[in-house]
């Protein structure tokens, strides 16, 4: 049977490089998470959530534990044993859900940061990429492979300028297979400077014309995965490639994409600049983006990293008109009671 | 079960593409005859992630995250996969919660196993990242490098100089000239099809001491 167990202010749950077989889920108080990232060596603390689980990735795999968790107030926990957690796991199919979920994007943000390392950090846009790979079996001889992955390539884009060397590249492969000769093709890098700016550019244009109008599926498609890099980016804390890729977001022309999602697109790239300290260009970001905002509990979230801003850079008085906004905005709801906190205790 | 899943079967010859980096996931596998390897390409080269045998499931990543796939499956051999649709993925699991924990298992392996290499490749020699690597490879053979009462030599199997390069981020050449340095030293020992550790107190207190110096010059 999971127990409770209650941890008094500034004790710590388990140390760095300990071996635990427990697993913790925390149901009251403030417990932070810390560890030192390599990088930079810098200690990284992370306040959990209650009913979050910590503990787990390593007393399941029976590895050290690889951070400190610290109870920062007094801590109520509840606490399993391995066998106890897999039992628990195995009756409960959203739970799995979620830990397969975190586990597998944390996975996924450190690939990233490994590459990067790896010097492999160029991130292409997924139909490039893909061609681009296509090219990698090509150019190794490897007719075959290239051959079934121009073919996936037609089938996921067919409306694009590459879709034409695509078939063109699987032609030349066929007869490269039966002859042993390869003709002639032109480098994709050669196509895209022909066709006019870099990967990037040529990535947004890469639509036939007359199709670019109406805008075709692929606007979305591309707006999705440059989306969800950028996103990728901001959970694992690389705020500045985050940015980036947020810039190069909002530069296509994304009439197809919805508009909130284009919203929280804007919310988390002001977040990133705001964890850059770059504030004010974050001032300024918010305060366009309010205009055209009609979310309220979006503006409030907005406002309140101006307040932030402002409060940072000493500048009291402002951050108090800007929390007064929140209050009065309506409807009234949680975030108003908070900006009414935070306002009490300026005062 | 097993009549349910044969319905789903997809036969792929040796070498044909299962799937691809950068498409998007519709499906996932379990490996029913043959092997399948998973490959990245990287600075023009198809670099070997993982190899899957029966009754691995794989391709799960890209449908849990509802992201596009971050590798690429080619069959290795010819194999026969039972390949299931997205929507089945979480009903599986929930019938088999065994293959959930195996999964939790083999994702929180690989979680660790990444934060190693990145404390590898944050160091800024080339000696020091060799020098860690073959303390990582010593780690899975389930020695702490830093608690060693031993004078003992320890071999590491199958280790050649290509998957110390793999590990830290090398050229192969670069590995070469380091371990070959160590070996004259007397500190590391080639062996047909190994590589052997001969003092591991040595090489860990090296390591403790170039991350000691790295970190300090940092805070400079």
């Amino acid at each position: 049977m999971p127990i409770e167990r209650r941890y008094n202010q500034g004790s710590i749950v388990y140390f760095d490089n300990e071996v635990g077989d427990d697993i913790f889920v925390l149901k009251g108080g403030r417990l932070d998470i810390s560890y030192i990232e390599p990088q930079s060596n810098e200690k990284i603390t992370r306040t959990l959530n209650q009913g979050e689980f910590f503990g787990l990735k390593s007393a399941i795999i029976n590895h050290p534990r690889g951070e400190v968790a610290e109870a920062v107030t007094e801590c109520l926990t509840i606490v399993f044993k391995v066998s106890e957690f897999e039992g628990f796991v195995a009756k409960n199919v959203e739970l799995m859900k979620r830990l397969l979920k975190v586990l597998s994007n944390q996975l996924r943000n450190l690939g990233i940061k490994v590459n990067n390392y790896l010097g492999d950090n160029v991130i292409y846009p997924p139909n490039i990429g893909l061609f681009k790979i296509g090219e990698y079996y090509l150019n190794n001889k490897k007719y075959k492979q290239a051959i079934q992955v121009y073919e996936r390539y037609i089938n996921a884009y067919p409306e694009t300028n590459l879709a034409k060397e695509a078939k063109y590249r699987i032609e030349i492969s066929n007869e490269a297979i039966k002859t042993g000769f390869l003709k002639g093709f032109k480098p994709l890098d050669e196509i895209m400077k022909t066709e006019g700016g870099d990967l990037d550019a040529f990535a947004v244009t890469d639509i036939e014309e007359g199709v670019a109008e109406s805008h075709s599926k692929l606007g979305l498609k591309e707006f999705m995965n440059r989306f969800y890099k950028a996103e990728s980016f901001f959970n694992g804390g690389d705020f500045e490639s985050a940015v980036k890729e947020f810039e190069a977001l909002f530069q296509v022309d994304s009439k197809v994409v919805n508009s909130d999602l284009k919203n929280k697109a804007k919310f988390l790239y002001v977040q990133c600049l705001f964890n850059l300290k770059k504030y004010n260009e974050c001032s300024q970001v918010i305060s366009e983006f309010i205009k055209v905002l009609k979310d309220p509990t979006m503006i409030k979230h907005s406002l309140f990293i101006l307040a932030d801003i402002y409060m940072d850079l000493g500048n009291k008085d402002s951050a108090k008109q800007i929390l007064q906004k929140i209050v009065v905005l309506a409807p009234i709801d949680q975030l108003s009671k908070q900006a009414k906190e935070r306002l009490s205790k300026l005062a | 079960m097993d009549e349910v899943l044969g319905r789903y079967e997809k036969s792929f010859k040796a070498g044909d593409i299962i799937f691809c980096e950068y498409e998007k996931g519709e499906e996932f596998y379990i490996v029913k005859e043959g092997k399948v390897i998973v490959t990245k390409i990287q600075d023009n080269k198809e670099k070997t992630l993982d190899v899957f045998e029966p009754p691995s499931i794989f391709g799960e990543m890209a449908i849990i995250e509802d992201a596009p796939r971050s590798a690429t499956a080619v069959a290795q051999t010819d194999v026969t996969l039972v390949a299931l649709q997205k929507h089945n993925f979480f009903e599986l699991l929930a019938s088999n919660p065994q293959w959930a924990l195996s999964l939790i298992k083999i994702l929180s392996t690989r979680i660790f196993d990444a934060q190693r290499r990145l404390r590898i490749l944050s160091l800024n020699e080339d000696e020091a990242k060799v020098l860690d690597t073959v303390l990582m490879l010593v780690e899975r053979k389930g020695i702490d490098p830093y608690n060693y009462n031993s004078m003992e030599p320890v071999p590491l199997d199958g280790v050649t100089t290509e998957t110390i390069a793999h590990w830290c981020g090398l050229q192969t050449r670069d590995c070469e000239i380091h371990i070959t340095r160590y070996v004259n030293m007397g500190r590391l020992a080639r062996e047909p099809g190994k590589l052997v550790v001969k003092n591991l107190n040595d090489i860990a207190r090296l390591v403790k001491n170039k991350r000691k110096l790295q970190e300090q010059e940092r805070e400079i």
